[in-house]
């Protein structure tokens, strides 16, 4: 029996190490097992190195880096069956979430959002992954690996997108449009040519990639042509502008045709329209195309505001400050308006009120108007009265 | 020797056969025990060996110790609750198999 000393079972576990293996248990594993092969096998004045290398050349066909490898593919394959299990129980759960989120949205009953929230987020972090690795796993060929990689890729891109369009976060189009493009551009070619020519999944590619592109179509058919939008929002920004114009004629009407009615309320009153000016101009600014307040300089360069709610556009604290501002001034406006017997003013604060978040920043601008007009319309009536 | 396939499928019982009856074993001790039960009919390979004691160790079916002999560790497999229950799964799935393979290759038992 030979004597093993600790220089040999150094050398022995470096040597392991250098042919690849790198699990440390399985480094030990290894050593221990030539160990005991070493001891009863080589006579003790035996030439160690030599037995050494036969002994471990046995262990494999191409390198001892096999037994590792093989290892970690058992390892995974153990976690297989968990990540299927996985995969089919967030597929149920984003599903059943998804259609509870959008029958509630339906019907306006609360909890709605959170549903679709998790029901999509689960379906494009929990179960698209899943799916693609354990597709992955299941092809050899590299090309088919590829492209479900893009596939799993755009799936997961468009799901988000969508995410982040009904949440109303940045980036949402982006998303949604190169999805599209690499599904279109990159995934339909892969899968079309690799399929095509393998006549066993001939017909199956032809018919998948008709759905494809169908259903990409349907989708599109469904989206306004970016023509349409910029009609739209020109209109919408031509009906802000001319209402915008007549108020200013009205204001400035009245300011000529104030003579003593330098009551509370009407300094109140004016110093609400002032507020209500200095919001909009902000808010326009970051609303334009261009950056600039002047709508009418914009619209003959074609630059318009765009017809989206104010949560995406108005998330900076300066507006939320201004709006604040705005709340606290139409409070003590409509306590002297109530006593004078005048129209008390009412908007949805923006900072405030969930009802803002899901408003039209055209609404939101004539909201503003309307207060100023309120303001006008008490004003002229006191006028009036005198 | 029988091939590598038929072992490879068995590979898994056989370890767990083992341990239900020796309690705590180390790799080369069953490859050993193998060897001799068979008759050096069926060596276990080190590449098919580990591995699959690997695999089971992260299925949970085997727990390890690990003794240390001079320098070197000694790793020992023992069987887990959830294993001893496999175990007996796996023997009696394979004794099915063996039944239906000898029905289905028409093997008769007194010419075998």
């Amino acid at each position: 029996m030979y004597q093993l000393k600790d220089k040999h079972i150094d050398f022995i576990l470096n040597d392991i190490s250098a042919r690849g293996v790198t699990i440390e248990d399985l480094q030990y594993n290894l050593l221990d097992h030539i160990c005991c092969i070493i001891e009863r096998n080589l006579e003790e004045n035996g030439d160690f190195e030599n037995f050494y290398k036969r002994t471990v050349q046995s262990f494999f066909k191409n390198d001892l880096k096999e037994i590792e490898e093989e290892t970690i593919s058992l390892i995974i394959f153990k976690n297989y069956y968990t990540m299927k299990k996985a995969m089919i129980i967030s597929g149920t759960a984003s599903v059943g979430l998804l259609s509870f989120g959008l029958f509630f949205k339906f019907m306006h009953w609360p909890g709605a959002s959170i549903g679709i929230l998790l029901g999509i987020t689960i379906l494009s972090l929990i179960f698209l992954p899943l799916m693609f690795i354990l597709k992955i796993k299941e092809k050899q060929n590299i090309k088919d690996k590829i492209t479900i990689g893009i596939g799993a890729f755009a799936g997961i891109l468009i799901s988000m997108g969508i995410l982040f369009k009904i949440m109303h976060w940045p980036y949402a189009n982006m998303m949604m449009n190169s999805s599209i493009a690499i599904l279109m551009l990159l995934f339909l070619p892969f899968y079309f040519f690799s399929g095509i020519r393998n006549p066993e999944t001939k017909v199956n590619t032809i018919v998948s990639s008709i759905l494809l592109i169908s259903a990409t179509g349907l989708l599109f058919t469904l989206m306004r042509s970016p023509r349409a939008t910029f009609l739209i929002d020109k209109q919408l920004t031509e009906t802000y502008l001319r209402d915008d114009q007549l108020l200013r004629f009205e204001i400035n009407e009245v300011k000529s045709g104030a003579d003593s009615t330098n009551s509370d309320l009407n300094k109140k009153g004016r110093e609400i329209i002032e507020q209500c000016d200095l919001i909009k101009k902000r808010f326009i600014e970051q609303e334009s195309e261009n950056g600039s307040s002047d709508l009418q300089a914009g619209l003959q360069n074609n630059s318009v505001m765009h017809e989206h709610t104010i949560q995406a556009g108005f998330r900076n604290d300066l507006y939320s400050a201004l709006s604040d501002k705005l709340e606290v001034m139409a409070k003590e406006y409509n306590a002297l308006a109530v006593n004078a017997k005048r129209l008390p003013i009412t908007f949805e604060s923006i900072s405030n009120s969930k009802e803002a978040n899901s408003m039209s920043c055209f609404v939101m601008l004539n909201q503003l108007t309307l207060v100023q007009r309120t303001v006008l319309q008490n004003e002229r009536s006191l006028m009036a009265c005198k | 020797m029988y091939s590598s396939e038929l072992i490879k499928g068995t590979l898994k019982t056989i370890i767990l056969k083992l341990l239900k009856e020796n309690k705590r074993m180390y790799g080369y001790e069953i490859t050993q025990k193998v060897k001799d039960l068979t008759g050096n009919k069926i060596q276990l390979t080190e590449g098919a060996l580990y591995p699959s004691l690997h695999a089971l160790e992260a299925e949970g079916i085997l727990t390890t110790e690990t003794e240390f002999i001079g320098k070197r560790v000694r790793k020992y497999y023992t069987l887990s609750e959830e294993g001893k229950i496999r175990s007996e799964e796996k023997i009696s799935e394979f004794a099915d198999f063996m039944n239906t393979m000898k029905a289905l290759l028409n093997i008769d038992p007194k010419t075998v």
